[in-house]
């Protein structure tokens, strides 16, 4: 890098100054100035250079997070009390019906309503599942092969970057999971594993349709 | 709580003596009960019936908890709250079951269900997907325990803008490639046809890689003047879906992968690893 620049603090300027994860790709491609003849590093010096930002962050009130959509620089956590009083009383609360609608989303995806009624015994209040929608934490990713063919709910990338996850494995695990998975509707025998792998597979061709001309 | 001190027989308020609530103090009838509605469903209360005891989920004594159970049927009938279908629905399940346990059954026990399993494989993983929830509930997240952080960028960004490209600009170098190819076209065989999806895909992979590139690094040479405007195509509708963008910079078009659109190519090519 010229003028003295290096590589951390301009990569450090622009995570600072952005208020969305960025991935490494992305990053990268804003190193690129129109003009210039400047080699883009390579994903692999980047992770370097992440890596000496986490480094240098340990003893400071912010840290460096990879998530789900990239990387992001944050307050941490012990600092919450502080930071929150600034921002007031806005800190969202949510429902017990709402996290456990949420639980069974993000842990049996792809899930239909009819599942999460078997489950809980209840309804689903549309409320919720409007709340859920709005901030971007469930979308529909297909139509179940069940009469009907209601709609498949799974969570989103969105949704792993709010409680700082990278992906869903890094959710808590509960062993008993894999043997009530299947409780209520006769969902087919697929595992965790497969679903997530089902829903990746949806996820890309979805962007292979987008680009049909 | 006030309500709480107050049921002590004498209240010893700054040295004086209460013996009775003072007039102006109004307390709620049911201040002291739990609030029925606190309850997300039957199941719900089921659970908080069986913990609250510490029952085995896997062996329900159902004939104690469905007395309980109809009590708070009955509290929320006093409270005025509707009882919802599924209460009531899980009332007549627990009592179905309660009078199918309480039933001789003639045939063999052995092979024979226990009337309960089903109801304690749901609580079971209701249970579970409740822990779950409360996990959920206190794991770190945005906006309560971890804040994004918002650096105010420098008032004067020095920002180049490069001139818009100008549509007799993309026909003229098209123009130019296709008399170029023209003199090329008699060195092929026989072109297959060239599909304009595939040419999107390469655009966008080189791109991805290069990050900018001019037109004419984009063509393939054996693909002759059908592979220019096939290309030509691809580009028109990458640049109209906004993956791309096209800046000049001097007498060349240069073609620039659009850094908001990465996310999607970076999917792709981890779907391709695998």
């Amino acid at each position: 890098m010229s003028d003295g620049l290096t590589l951390k603090q301009i990569v450090e300027a622009i995570l600072l100054a952005s208020d969305r994860p960025l991935s490494l790709e992305k990053i990268r491609a804003l190193l690129i100035r129109d003009n210039s003849s400047m080699e883009a590093p390579s994903l692999k010096e980047l992770r370097l250079v992440l890596d000496q930002l986490i480094l240098d962050y340990s003893n400071r009130s912010i840290e460096l997070l990879e998530v789900a959509s990239g990387w992001r620089i944050q307050i941490r956590q012990i600092y919450a009390p502080w930071v929150s009083s600034l921002f007031g009383e806005r800190q969202p609360r949510y429902s017990k019906a709402l996290l456990e609608i949420l639980a069974i989303i993000a842990y049996k995806q792809p899930v239909t309503r009819a599942e999460i009624e078997a489950i809980r015994g209840v309804e689903v209040n549309s409320q919720i599942t409007k709340i859920l929608f709005e901030r971007d934490w469930i979308q529909i990713v297909g139509r179940s092969s069940n009469p009907g063919h209601p709609e498949l709910l799974a969570t989103t990338r969105q949704f792993l970057d709010y409680f700082g996850l990278r992906t869903l494995d890094e959710l808590p695990q509960y062993n008993d999971f894999k043997n009530v998975i299947n409780v209520g509707e006769t969902m087919a025998s697929e595992d965790l594993v497969a679903t997530k792998q089902a829903r990746l597979d949806f996820d890309c061709n979805v962007n292979e349709e987008s680009l049909d001309i | 709580m006030l309500t709480v001190k107050s049921e002590l027989p004498i209240a010893i308020v700054q040295g004086q003596h209460w013996t009775q609530y003072p007039k102006d103090v109004y307390i709620p009838e049911n201040a002291l009960e739990i609030s029925v509605d606190e309850f997300t469903g039957p199941l719900d209360l089921l659970l908080y019936l069986i913990k609250k005891q510490n029952f085995d989920i896997l062996n329900i004594p159902i004939v104690k908890i469905t007395a309980q159970y109809m009590e708070y049927i009955g509290m929320m009938q006093e409270l005025n709250l509707e009882p919802v279908a599924e209460y009531l629905a899980m009332a007549a399940l627990l009592a179905e079951i309660k009078s199918r346990m309480l039933l001789p059954n003639p045939e063999s026990n052995d092979n024979e269900k226990d009337p309960r399993s089903r109801l304690a494989e749901q609580l079971y993983a209701y249970n579970l997907f409740q822990q779950a929830a409360a996990t959920l509930d206190k794991w770190p997240r945005l906006e309560r325990d971890n804040f994004v952080t918002k650096v105010m960028p420098p008032n004067k960004m020095p920002l180049v803008v490069l001139p818009t490209v100008r549509l007799e600009e993309i026909v003229k170098s098209i123009q130019f490639l296709i008399e170029k190819n023209r003199r090329v076209k008699h060195h092929s065989v026989l072109i297959g046809q060239i599909s304009v999806k595939d040419r999107i895909f390469a655009v966008l992979q080189l791109l991805t890689t290069k990050l900018t590139a001019t037109f004419s690094e984009l063509l393939l040479f054996d693909q002759g003047r059908m592979g220019v405007i096939v290309t030509f195509m691809a580009i028109l509708e990458l640049v109209k879906t906004k993956y791309i963008e096209l800046t000049q910079d001097d007498v060349y078009i240069l073609l620039k992968i659009n850094p908001d659109n990465l996310d999607i190519l970076d999917m792709e090519r981890k779907d391709q690893i695998k």
